[in-house]
């Protein structure tokens, strides 16, 4: 259904689109979409609900005329679709591993049949009651086979990209991420700086909680330590509670022959290297650690890069900082990544406050992602508010877009930061998009007589984007980043002067790893 | 323990079985619907059917 509303959307003079069953949560999504009519309304879960909204007529009539053709459609069928997993299984023999994106509550009996007959999941499904993960991972581990997921993003087997990912070089780097976006940053600077990855492992979000223990994590160390060609591993996940760290570092310690890095995006401790164990508070960061622990060379080389970028940064947020009126003090962020958002939230509150957002467990600063920003404010809209009804922002950047428009009206904003995911099951065409969007926030905030600063850091390897799709972007006036923490401290430097200290203590924390 | 040949079977957005394809990976599609909701009264006749 989701690709569906996608395909509609696309359409000549489609403004937004949805076709969804008529649930009490999806007519609550449409509502908020301003895609709800009176017919709408009086639907039932029964129902198939086609809501389109268009700028003319014309254009309503060869919309409605698509979404029947894709609804009643079979023409896409191919000799390798089936209508049940029973007979996929008898006419495709020997399949190794399955692909999950089914809603949450119906994994567990797909998955158990599967894992019985030792296949491998990625489970892209969110929403998987815990109770279910507990069973399903516990199973996978007796019948010897992964459970990636569920609410996995990202992973890369051999090359071959599951979900969310980009096109990166093979190499010696594991990666093991309770973080799809954490993955694809990691792996794609990995790439950037020359080096390469085995493979990226997606856990899932709740793997390194208590309750689950970490027994993906622990499986995929496991893998790492048998793979001849692992000499590194990385390991991108948010803070873990105490005891599940020290699990991780005493397996370490007694099992392992290998070198890691333990990013824990936005860690509030200062923790001690080993020779073993690195550990890091955010992706760049752990980037550069897992380097040098592969290669001198690469390492030095890939540490001077960082370090003329932090300078150039702090030399274009000095300059943009002077072109703000005073009441132009806030940042607003909006991002496709969890994670990025997670991080960038770290940064600025160290540098410029509290920050609301939705990611946020302080009750005085948590909002909705849908209500109006305040102040400085970061937004995932990766959350549920978001994608209960939609595609993810990775797929589907409208909302975002909408949102990043409607705050480059507000007077107080002086920078607007944004993530744009690339790479492999991106939505089609993401770069000219944002290109168009950012264009015109600038634009809007022009008009008023600002001059507004976007910046954004974008997540691709050169196999993912074009050299004119990075000029349509910088053409755009938008200001881009090899680094979501890079593009973050800017941002933070261009509406507030921070002094030396607290910039040496960034850099070192966030931007290279080390006391410079 | 991961296989160097995958062999793929994607259950839910077809847009990831395209994908699949698309990087040369053998795989098959599996076009998953949930189960209609049924008025108890049919399911219990269906139930008495089944057994």
């Amino acid at each position: 259904m989701m690709q569906f509303s996608q395909q509609l959307k696309d359409e000549q003079g489609v403004v937004d689109a949805a076709i969804v069953m008529g649930t009490d949560l999806n007519k609550n999504t449409l509502k908020n979409m301003d895609l709800l009519t009176e017919d709408g309304i009086s639907a039932t879960e029964n129902d198939t609900l086609i809501s389109i909204n268009c700028q003319d007529e014309n254009s309503l009539n060869s919309a409605a005329q698509k979404a029947e053709q894709l609804l009643v459609s079979d023409s896409a069928k191919t000799k390798n679709e089936f209508n049940d997993l029973s007979s996929a299984l008898d006419s495709f023999s020997n399949a190794n591993i399955a692909s999950l994106s089914i809603p949450g509550q119906f994994v567990k009996e797909m998955a158990m049949e599967l894992i019985k007959k030792q296949l491998h999941l990625f489970v892209f499904s969110d929403h998987v009651p815990l109770e279910d993960e507990i069973y399903l991972k516990n199973l996978a581990l007796e019948n010897n086979v992964l459970f990636m997921g569920p609410e996995a993003g990202t992973t890369i087997l051999n090359g071959t990209v599951f979900g969310f990912g980009n096109r990166v070089r093979k190499g010696s780097v594991g990666i093991i991420g309770a973080s799809g976006t954490g993955i694809q940053e990691s792996s794609t600077l990995i790439d950037l700086f020359g080096e390469g990855i085995s493979h990226a492992i997606g856990v899932g979000g709740r793997d390194l909680r208590n309750d689950i223990g970490g027994m993906m994590t622990m499986k995929a160390m496991e893998i790492f330590e048998n793979d001849p060609n692992t000499k590194a591993v990385l390991l991108v996940s948010k803070p873990v509670d105490n005891n599940i760290r020290n699990k991780i570092i005493n397996k370490i310690n007694n099992f392992s022959k290998k070198n890691y890095v333990l990013c824990l995006v936005g860690d509030n401790e200062n923790r001690e290297d080993s020779a073993r164990i690195k550990f890091s508070k955010s992706i760049q960061t752990s980037v550069l650690k897992i380097l040098k622990s592969l290669d001198d060379n690469v390492y030095k080389k890939a540490n001077d890069a960082v370090r003329n970028q932090v300078n150039d940064s702090i030399k274009l947020a000095e300059s943009l900082s002077k072109d703000l009126n005073d009441e132009q003090k806030f940042v607003r962020g909006f991002f496709a990544g969890g994670t990025l958002c997670y991080e960038s939230k770290i940064i600025l509150e160290q540098m410029i406050g509290k920050v609301y957002s939705n990611l946020s467990s302080d009750d005085e600063y948590s909002i909705k992602g849908n209500v109006s920003s305040k102040e400085n404010t970061l937004i995932d809209f990766g959350e549920e508010e978001f994608t209960s009804a939609r595609p993810h922002p990775i797929i589907d950047p409208l909302l975002r877009k909408n949102r990043i428009l409607e705050d480059a009206n507000d007077p107080n904003v002086g920078v607007i930061i944004i993530d744009i995911i690339c790479g492999i099951n991106a939505a089609k065409n993401t770069m000219a998009f944002h290109a168009e969007t950012i264009k015109k926030a600038i634009q809007t905030a022009k008009e008023q007589g600002r001059k507004l600063s976007v910046f954004a850091y974008i997540c691709g390897t050169e196999k993912d984007v074009s050299e004119n799709e990075l000029k349509l972007l910088t053409d755009s006036g938008a200001k881009l980043f090899t680094s979501n923490a890079l593009m973050s401290f800017a941002a933070a430097l261009v509406v507030n002067k921070s002094d030396e200290n607290l910039i040496k203590k960034i850099r070192a924390e966030f931007l290279e790893g080390e006391l410079i | 323990l991961i296989p160097n040949t995958l062999r793929v079977i994607n259950i839910g957005l077809r847009l990831f079985y395209q994908s699949l394809t698309e990087q040369k990976i053998e795989a098959v599609h599996v076009n998953w619907e949930p189960k209609p909701k049924l008025e108890k009264e049919v399911e219990d006749i269906l139930d008495k059917i089944d057994d």
